[in-house]
């Protein structure tokens, strides 16, 4: 990954305003290898993407499109 | 006496739900799982506005002995003092693995299985072009040569140890003689000791040089040899 400092928000440069639970890949990027959730600090992500990327991950793994861990 | 309500205000939410079915029924039993989840959504009032039929898939983890699911997705606008019902339905239902309901934003957009998987696609395709690009950039070459290990040469120190070796297994059982027989074995072992001293003094370097020739032909027959690896 790259460097802490300089990172934006991808969501907010795209203009995303809903994160979907059913995007099971997109959503592999923001988890480590052990499938836990990213730190904001680490991916850049601004406070109100990042509590919707936790709740779409939450349903994602109770649906099991998303494991809890390996 | 019985409430004369003003107008109704029948404010219909939009909620989504997905569904995991056995997938050991059989596509009979399931299209009627599945009717009988829209048939209560419209007798309470609702109306089916999407459907999306994702079919068997792989769960992440194993739900009740099953590695394998039917998904199923339906969005739907309904009133929400009635939702409490489809709830309880969808926990009864003995062949439903897990439900899931939500309530959906303003900002919410319709999307199918076949939309995120050509996103997908797009987008590992892209990633690609980045990596190539930046690894051009940098110039290091894609494939790195492995440096091929030098051929070692076994060292020729070898020869005195052997003969030290040899002297000493000589004198052993000579020593061991005199032990059992004092009078007779001593003149043997004494002379056998001379005859071993006087070997190494006189006879070491033609002995040497013997044994060099000998080990330098083992080795270049050894080296030469391609059915073994050094």
């Amino acid at each position: 990954m790259p460097a802490y400092q300089g990172r934006q928000c991808k969501f907010c440069d795209a203009d995303i305003k809903y994160i979907d639970y059913k995007n099971a890949k997109a959503l592999r990027k923001y988890t480590t290898q052990y499938f836990k959730i990213v730190p904001k600090y680490y991916s850049g992500n601004c406070l109100k993407h990042q509590k919707q990327l936790a709740t779409a991950i939450k349903r994602a793994r109770i649906m099991a499109l998303v494991p809890f861990t390996r | 006496m019985t409430k004369e309500k003003p107008s109704e205000m029948e404010e219909q939410n939009k909620y989504e739900t997905m569904v995991i079915l056995d997938p050991n029924l059989g596509a009979e039993e399931t299209a009627k799982k599945v009717q009988e989840i829209k048939d209560l959504i419209v007798s309470s009032g609702g109306e089916v506005t999407h459907e999306d039929d994702w079919g068997a898939r792989d769960l992440a983890y194993k739900l009740r002995g099953n590695k394998e699911g039917y998904y199923y997705v339906l969005n739907f606008t309904l009133d929400p003092s009635k939702i409490k019902k489809l709830v309880k339905h969808m926990k009864l239902e003995k062949h439903a693995l897990r439900s899931l309901i939500i309530k959906l934003d303003a900002h919410y957009r319709v999307k199918t299985l076949k939309q995120y998987e050509e996103e997908a696609v797009v987008a590992e395709a892209e990633e690609k072009k980045k990596k190539e690009e930046e690894e051009k950039e940098k110039g290091r070459p894609k494939e790195r040569k492995t440096p091929q290990p030098k051929k070692i040469k076994k060292p020729v120190v070898e020869e005195p140890k052997e003969e030290e070796k040899e002297e000493k297994v000589e004198e052993a059982p000579v020593e061991d003689e005199p032990v059992e027989e004092p009078a007779k074995a001593e003149e043997p072992a004494a002379e056998e000791k001379t005859v071993i001293a006087e070997k190494p003094a006189a006879e070491e370097e033609k002995d040497k040089k013997k044994e060099l020739d000998d080990l330098d032909k083992k080795l270049q027959s050894i080296i030469n040899d391609p059915d073994i690896i050094l």
